[in-house]
């Protein structure tokens, strides 16, 4: 495996961007990250090459990791967007490709550290932990690879390529060739995380979406700081008669009691209900 | 999360007879230092495979040790179809090693080099140790035709620990 040492002091405009980026991340301006790192990933950087070579293969190496590395903040924010938008499926595969590419940095760069690595690890775990999904549906298949760099067999003997190096500011990766689908099951550690099941429906209130399945994803989103450690409160809340009646009365009950709220609640005065929210704890978890 | 080890014939030689291998190709096992042999997975109907990791892993060990002779158990070493599970247990293909070759490098080395390759593969996943291992490994003496099996199936964290307490001097014990 490369393990390349990677200095940010070095590179001091890098450097300002990355504080820049984490700024525009407590001003939640999540476009304006992604405009930033597009436009120094302009025409030298692609999905997982490195467009412009330097005249040696480690500084090439070195300039790659310092875009890709940015596709972590770039994915982040447009995790965040998908939030923003209740689009909670797609939030969830962000988050996934943001914990596949921090694997990949990790293998990649030395000084894990200075790059925050096992840190941004944990709290994207610690994100993942917020959603519903338990059980994964998972394909199983008989595949033939071929190493995306050298197109040759992975077990030809030209091909030296190890899947997640660097070679030359090209990530090694493997396309496959041919798929023979053999079978769909339902898993709790899937080989990938992507193809989650929704859960079920009888919590997603449309009147209260902090009660419904992707409550607690969605209250991340209301009410923590990026990159600001969390935990999760549970709160009581009285909701009032004045609230009530703009309810929906064909949704599910507030009071948790899976009846339709016509038949249920709807003549109380106050509904007392038990919330589960995120609060952000005052410490900032990445610096650079 | 269950690991066992025990000492049964050489599954290169029941391989050899069960399967219709040219001559060059049982030189080619024989001589080997380390031979991956094909896995069974005979509730999906399929009798010869290598899982997904095969390449990866086998480059990987000639990577550590190189100079070895490093073989695959097929007549068609490149074109081979691989097996990708669909849970995350990492079902590396059933490994075969030299008694000669593991006295030579000491089994701690060997076992450190394959916890090595889950750590680095599987950072996050070995960290929260939420990562299957479904491991199978011989120790086989070529003189006495007889095998040490090891069989590891369970989380990462524990692999290490049963890695190191396989006894290779069992099988000169059992010869006495």
């Amino acid at each position: 495996m490369n393990n390349i040492k990677v200095s940010l002091l070095e590179d001091k405009n890098y450097l300002d961007l990355l504080k820049n980026i984490l700024y525009l991340f407590d001003l939640k301006k999540y476009e304006d990250i992604k405009s930033k790192i597009e436009h120094y990933n302009e025409n030298k950087f692609t999905k997982n090459k490195l467009l412009l070579k330097d005249i040696d293969e480690i500084t090439t190496n070195i300039n790659f990791i310092k875009h890709y590395y940015l596709s972590i903040f770039y994915d982040f924010a447009e995790f965040l967007i998908d939030l923003k938008q209740k689009e909670f499926q797609k939030s969830w595969c962000t988050l996934q490709h943001i914990q596949d590419t921090i694997t990949i940095c990790y293998n990649l760069i030395q000084n894990k550290t200075d790059f925050n690595l096992d840190t941004l690890s944990d709290y994207l775990y610690k994100i993942e932990q917020l959603y519903p999904y338990v059980v994964f549906s998972s394909t199983e298949c008989i595949v033939e690879k071929t190493c995306s760099i050298c197109k040759n067999n992975l077990l030809d003997k030209k091909c030296t390529h190890l899947s997640g190096d660097i070679y030359n500011g090209e990530l090694a990766g493997v396309n496959i060739n041919i798929i023979e689908f053999l079978g769909i099951s339902l898993v709790y550690k899937p080989a990938h995380k992507s193809c989650t099941l929704l859960p079920e429906n009888k919590y997603d209130y449309k009147n209260f979406p902090l009660m419904s399945s992707y409550g607690m994803i969605y209250s991340f989103f209301l009410y923590s700081e990026p990159f600001f450690d969390f935990e999760i409160l549970i709160k009581p809340k009285i909701i009032t008669h004045s609230e009530i009646n703009t309810y929906n009365r064909e949704l599910l009950c507030p009071c948790r009691s899976e009846k339709p709220f016509k038949d249920c609640c709807i003549k109380k005065r106050f509904i007392f209900v038990k919330e589960k929210y995120i609060s952000s704890i005052n410490k900032k978890l990445i610096d650079f | 999360m269950s690991s066992d080890n025990e000492i049964i014939s050489s599954p290169i030689l029941n391989l050899i007879k069960t399967e219709n291998y040219s001559n060059t190709i049982i030189d080619k096992i024989l001589s080997a230092d380390v031979v991956f042999l094909p896995n069974k997975f005979v509730d999906r109907g399929i009798n010869r495979c290598f899982p997904d990791e095969t390449p990866e892993f086998k480059k990987y060990l000639i990577q550590k040790i190189p100079n070895k002779n490093i073989v695959l158990a097929e007549e068609d070493e490149i074109n081979i179809k691989l097996l990708e599970l669909n849970d995350s247990s990492i079902s590396i293909p059933i490994i075969c090693f030299a008694l000669d070759f593991v006295k030579a490098i000491t089994i701690q080395v060997l076992a450190s080099f394959i916890v090595e390759y889950f750590k680095q593969k599987y950072v996050r996943d070995y960290r929260n140790n939420t990562l299957n291992i479904d491991l199978t490994l011989y120790i086989n003496d070529k003189k006495s035709n007889k095998a040490i099996k090891f069989k590891y199936k369970g989380d990462s964290k524990g692999l290490d620990i049963a890695l190191k307490n396989i006894d290779i001097n069992k099988l000169a014990k059992k010869d006495e």
